[in-house]
């Protein structure tokens, strides 16, 4: 039925012109009151509004979010260098030289003493370079917030080796290097790095690696350690029984690892020249190459190895056979890293029990391991997962999820109730959840000026936050726009 | 900025961690959801990478970045059209494959969120970067203008258009509403033949 205009109530036409033509969320009052009164033009802006918050949230989600890694970027680039230092202060030296020659110039015009300054004078640099950096070639690398002792066993464009003989230090490896031999050492392990950015650590007598960008290798063969460890991940690795001086880098040790299987497989050759093939791009050749050694015979870090080569060349069947057979290995650390590799890869396949399968046998063998919040996520412990690790992402995700179960109960102060304590959280993306769902709860309460506060409080703190147009959604809404 | 100009690895991680999001964000929303978001967003940075030394900080640092990611999500998006590749990818659910379902089953939130972005991404470049810098990112007309290096009355020209579009295809999608839109169609005519008659 359409609804003609009056003075009071706009008509079904005045509601399409409004739509399109509106500056906020906030009907004029005749729309509001046609609207109220005509359901088909009040579902048309239901649909409107309620589909575009909808598409909002569901591409603000942090998790839907594809952001490839800084390395990936930097790949794609002839290296952006910093200019040579002789090229930074030519004009400087330039203007100096200029000034000396004007000086003389003008002195023996006027016959008068030369003073020429005895020392070039200050010149500030807006590049203030950190004392604990090392720059020697940033062609290799970047090597920063060194805290401890570092000797540098090998450095030049085709191989690196830095050893961590105490202390901590942070690597930025050029990327021309991937694919050549970068090796950080301690006395317990080395971290050969396949990727771009991480950090090692040496502290009495535990190695820690943690990576944030690419992956690197790490290898502590007296702990019968061989593992990747990707970007956003770390690894800590257990103290050696009889820790030996700190004071000097462990000489090189050739894994003497005696499995049954190496005596017939070449398992370190293979994984050398497999990961070459990966870091070059070529997945395929990577799988060719792992399969044709094993066929002397099986070895579960082999496995592992062809369970990556295998996803990244687009077999992800083919890689949950590889992960399965890895995740049955005698080191802890090599099953644990393949059953959190079984459950992405069977998850990517659509099999959820087998997602569900891989993930207890993970909490099974590492109850607190790094990937258990992700594991009790997966198979809905929610409880167990707050109570455990509360600062966990998943953890997040499962309080937003309850914060907007009881918005849209409008149960509105158990919403904030369980959203204030993130306010003062540490972490920026709690804190604008927080405040954008308090936001929400007051709006549905008609609290029209703790909405303004609110809003000012988000615009303040988060001026390019990701629910940016959320809030200035819910200001419109409260007439404050 | 000056830090990143020089080159400095550090500087440019820092403005990579900030911003990336950002980019990928809008990036994202141009392309669809199962679009190749990290593609262009790799794209995107080696851009704003060659082109730094260009940036005097007259704009803002953020809609400077919008102009670039602007230019390359276009760039993609006509080379798709070249290869006449139908660009369905927000409709995965296939919600609206097919007969169209009862006026009550459209309301439900992933049917019409589904059809909200199959009107978009049916929408031109040029109309469909405005609306999601409007609707979706939350911009200003004005701040839209600036990023888009265009006159404030063209973005508003084209958000109306955008919008009237997609207004359009959910008004087709709804039979109900179909319905009204042809009722209240018809009856001006109606009015205006018994002025004539």
């Amino acid at each position: 039925m359409r609804h003609a205009r009056d003075d009071t109530r706009g008509s079904c036409a005045d509601t399409r012109v409004w739509l399109v033509t509106r500056a906020s969320d906030v009907p004029p009052v005749a729309i509001a009151a046609h609207t109220h009164g005509c359901a088909a033009c009040g579902r048309l802006v239901d649909d409107y509004q309620g589909a575009l918050e909808r598409l909002a949230a569901a591409t603000t989600l942090a998790s839907a979010l594809r952001v490839p890694s800084f390395a990936q970027v930097r790949m794609a680039l002839p290296l952006v260098e910093a200019p040579p230092l002789w090229r930074r202060w030519l004009p400087v030296v330039a203007a100096l030289a200029l000034a000396a020659t004007l000086v003389v110039w003008a002195s023996a015009a006027r016959d008068l003493p030369v003073m020429l300054p005895t020392a070039a004078p200050a010149i500030a640099t807006s590049i203030e370079e950190p004392s604990n950096v090392w720059r020697i070639d940033p062609q290799i690398a970047t090597v920063s917030s060194i805290d401890g002792e570092l000797d540098l066993l090998d450095w030049s464009r085709a191989s690196a080796d830095i050893a961590v003989t105490h202390g901590a230090a942070r690597f930025a490896v050029a990327p021309h290097m991937i694919g050549e031999r970068f090796v950080v050492r301690t006395p317990q392990a080395t971290v050969t790095a396949v990727g771009t950015e991480f950090g090692v650590a040496f502290v009495d007598g535990v190695t820690t690696v943690d990576v944030s960008e690419g992956v690197v290798l790490v290898e502590a063969p007296a702990l019968g350690v061989e593992v990747t460890v990707a970007a956003g991940s770390s690894l800590t690795l257990a103290p050696l029984p009889a820790p030996t001086t700190q004071s000097e880098p462990a000489p090189l040790v050739e894994p003497t690892v005696a499995l049954p299987e190496v005596v017939k497989v070449d398992v370190e050759g293979t994984q050398r020249e497999a990961r070459r093939l990966l870091a070059k791009g070529a997945p395929r050749q990577a799988v060719a190459r792992i399969e044709r050694e094993l066929t002397h015979g099986p070895s579960d870090r082999l496995a592992a190895l062809l369970g990556d080569a295998r996803r990244l060349a687009g077999d992800a069947r083919g890689a949950a056979e590889a992960y399965e057979i890895a995740s049955r290995s005698h080191v802890a650390l090599v099953r644990e890293r393949a059953l959190e590799d079984l459950a992405a890869t069977r998850a990517s396949l659509g099999d959820d029990v087998g997602v569900a399968a891989a993930w207890e046998r993970y909490l099974e063998l590492a109850p607190s391991g790094h990937a258990a919040p992700r594991a009790l996520a997966a198979l809905g412990r929610d409880d167990e997962l707050l109570a455990r690790f509360p600062a966990a992402t998943e953890a997040s995700a499962i309080v937003i999820r309850r914060a907007r179960e009881r918005l849209v109960a409008h149960d509105w102060e158990g919403s904030v109730a369980l959203l204030t304590p993130w306010l003062a959280s540490p972490d920026a993306s709690r804190a604008e959840a927080a405040l954008v769902g308090i936001m929400r709860a007051r709006l549905g309460q008609g609290r029209r000026a703790d909405v303004g506060t609110l809003g000012d409080w988000y615009r303040t703190r988060f001026p390019d936050g990701a629910r940016r147009a959320e809030v200035e959604r819910m200001l419109a809404a409260a007439g404050l726009r | 900025m000056r830090r990143c100009q020089l080159g400095e690895s550090a500087a440019w991680q820092a403005l990579y961690r900030e911003h990336a999001p950002i980019v990928a964000r809008f990036v994202m929303r141009m392309l669809g959801r199962d679009g190749p978001v990290e593609d262009v967003v790799q794209q995107v940075f080696v851009a704003v990478m060659q082109s730094i030394a260009r940036f005097r900080g007259d704009a803002a640092l953020t809609s400077w970045l919008y102009g670039i990611a602007r230019r390359v999500t276009a760039r993609h998006i006509r080379g798709e059209r070249r290869h006449r590749r139908r660009d369905d990818r927000w409709a995965r659910e296939d919600a609206l494959g097919g007969d169209v379902p009862s006026a009550h089953g459209r309301v439900a939130a992933r049917e019409s969120l589904s059809l909200l972005e199959r009107a978009v991404l049916s929408l031109n470049e040029a109309h469909r970067v405005v609306w999601v810098m409007r609707e979706l990112e939350g911009l200003s007309t004005d701040d839209i203008a600036r990023a888009l290096d265009m006159r404030v009355g063209t973005v508003r020209s084209r958000l109306f258009n955008a919008r009237k579009h997609i207004l359009a295809v959910i008004e087709v999608a709804d039979g109900e509403l179909a319905a009204h839109v042809r009722e209240e169609a018809s009856e001006p005519r109606a009015r205006t033949s018994e002025v004539s008659s």
